[in-house]
């Protein structure tokens, strides 16, 4: 009984620091379906492949939302066809390049090493993820078929059942055009409610996951591990996975770790945690296919895995 | 077939309206009775605001809509016979609700709602210590250990004397300052017959984070005391020896039993 109650607290604790940066992200999400068209998309995305990249890693700087607002936000983006690897570097960068994030970094670490690594590594990581992405030769198939209904025109994949979807995105462009302000506002707020019925469920799943493993695993456990400068990396990296806290505050937690754990594990905590974690990982699941999800966590894991051991051996500890 | 696909998804729509006023009141209840800040910090009181706002201006959009609809009838739709057809066409735009738009994924969201009210909001206690550990020496910025200085000793908290302590190397300066603390009781197998630990939980964004910080306590009838109770410590700081080295500790004078204040965290 007890230890229901630690676990409904810890849950309630996560869902409802997340639940309004969900809501925030699906809100930006719905106005940007309605009042972005894929003409002005096009018109802002550079044309050239790292460029774009670039843009993607820093456009965290225009929408400026943590790792549950992202989520809803990049799947709507790809509807209005921006390139795959300037949507997987937003994923990826958005959490940490976004002005909240850096300020709350700043606010625990002054302007130092650690901001500016936090920026540069993250930029480092998503951008590279991104263009990986681009190799491949059919990039529109990362997306969990059905998962976005706007590529029915634009993909090959899609195109079985083109159809009643294409029709209706034709219609809802018309209805773009025609309706006035407040029935724009309006179907903006019916498509964010729908974002957030279907990353909401993620994100609930997600909170009761890490609420559980922070009943169940012993949080000592888990920091005896590391004072090594390739275990505390692999620890911090664990505990970022775990903790799933919002990326806008971790560089508060990480602070209770600094004099303990090694100065690349913490680093690493800063890059991959707002990158993947339980939560984001689930809504993932939502956008991407499977395969695909485990990528999108095993690469940020082993760059920043990498970088994290590189501090260690060559700036000290 | 098609008919009965057309009510489940209006009646899913009702069920989602339910649920964002009902994550909306939850949302507000919270705020207003002041229990949200045992699940996070005071400082993010505003994200309970936004959640408000935009649950119920979510749960608006549906029934607004349904009713523009109706105004539409005559330019824009063009294979519309009845208001459930709407529906459908309606939902079809928002093409993702074919695959999962199910009701139970509907329903998972409900499900903060209802542990919200089935379990009463508690706060973290001596119990969840045993996962999340308790820490005498945690890591401070040297500026907040700085502000805890600043506070008379006998102003001073749980969590800025173990701050003075942690970020101190020569505790000899707390020796004989006056201490007057509330905490929790908090003993393990390495505190001695007269030792206990009086705790706090600290938050920083939100109790995922939460951190247990104590203050040594050295007393002949500590054992009086159980595990996890409120008490009020008055006292004076001095050398003790805790796990074989020096530590300083709360020689209390004074302590009473007390009701569980109505913030038990202290924040960060």
């Amino acid at each position: 009984m007890e230890q229901l109650t630690t676990f409904a607290t810890i849950f309630l604790g996560i869902f409802i620091e997340a639940a309004p940066f969900l809501l925030l992200g699906s809100l930006a999400s719905g106005l940007v379906e309605v009042f972005i068209s894929k003409d002005d998309m096009a018109r802002v995305v550079p044309r050239n492949l790292i460029g774009a990249t670039i843009v993607g890693g820093m456009m965290g700087f225009v929408f400026p939302v943590c790792e549950c607002g992202v989520v809803p936000l990049v799947r709507r983006l790809f509807n209005k066809g921006i390139p795959i690897s300037m949507g997987v570097a937003f994923l990826l960068a958005a959490p940490i390049i976004n002005p909240v994030a850096l300020a709350s970094t700043y606010a625990a670490y002054g302007f130092g090493d650690m901001l500016m690594l936090r920026f540069s590594m993250g930029l480092l990581v998503a951008t590279s993820i991104g263009l990986l992405f681009s190799l491949n030769p059919r990039p529109l198939s990362i997306l969990r078929p059905g998962s976005i209904p706007a590529f029915a025109g634009a993909s090959p994949q899609a195109s079985q059942k083109p159809h009643k979807a294409t029709k209706h995105i034709e219609k809802m462009n018309l209805v773009q055009v025609k309706q006035p302000m407040h029935q724009r506002l309006q179907m903006s707020l019916r498509f964010a409610s729908d974002d957030f019925f279907d990353m909401g469920k993620y994100l609930v799943i997600g909170s009761m996951l890490a609420a559980g493993m922070q009943t169940v695993v012993s949080q000592s456990t888990l920091t005896d591990l590391g004072s090594g400068p390739v275990s505390s990396v692999l620890t911090m990296q664990l505990l970022a996975f775990v903790l799933s806290v919002c990326s806008t505050v971790d560089a508060f937690i990480s602070l209770a770790f600094r004099n303990t754990f090694t100065t690349g594990s913490i680093l690493s905590f800063l890059v991959f945690g707002p990158m993947v974690d339980i939560k984001s990982t689930m809504m993932f699941l939502n956008v991407f296919n499977r395969k695909i999800v485990l990528y999108l966590i095993l690469l940020p894991f082993l760059m920043t895995l990498l970088i994290g051991i590189f501090i260690n051996l060559n700036v000290g500890i | 077939m098609k008919a009965r696909f057309q009510l489940k998804q209006s009646s899913l729509d009702v069920l989602k309206v339910f649920i964002l006023i009902g994550l909306g009141l939850f949302f507000f209840e919270r705020f207003v009775t002041g229990k949200l800040y045992f699940y996070i910090a005071p400082r993010f009181w505003w994200l309970s605001v936004v959640a408000v706002v935009l649950c119920f201006a979510l749960a608006a959009s549906f029934n607004l809509l349904k009713r523009d609809e109706k105004d539409e009838h005559e330019h824009d739709h063009h294979h519309d016979h009845d208001h459930d057809h709407h529906e459908h066409g309606h939902d079809h735009e928002h093409g993702h609700d074919h695959s999962h738009g199910n009701l139970f994924s509907v329903l998972v969201l409900a499900i903060p709602l209802v542990l919200g009210i089935m379990v009463a909001p508690k706060t973290l206690g001596a119990n969840a210590i045993e996962n999340r550990g308790i820490s005498t020496d945690f890591a401070v910025s040297s500026d907040a250990a700085a502000k805890s200085l600043t506070i008379v000793p006998s102003q001073r908290n749980v969590l800025d004397w173990a701050r003075a302590i942690a970020a101190t190397t020569e505790p000899e300066q707390f020796y004989g300052q006056e201490a007057d603390v509330i905490g929790f009781v908090y003993r393990d197998s390495r505190f001695a017959d007269n030792q206990f630990m009086v705790a706090r939980f600290t938050l920083t964004c939100c109790v995922a984070d939460a951190l247990a910080v104590g203050v040594i306590v050295q007393a002949d009838n500590a054992a009086d005391f159980t595990m996890d109770s409120w008490v009020k410590i008055k006292g004076t700081f001095q050398e003790t020896t805790f796990e074989d080295s020096a530590m300083p500790a709360i020689y209390a004078t004074e302590i009473t039993p007390t009701e569980q204040p109505e913030q038990p965290y202290l924040y960060q």
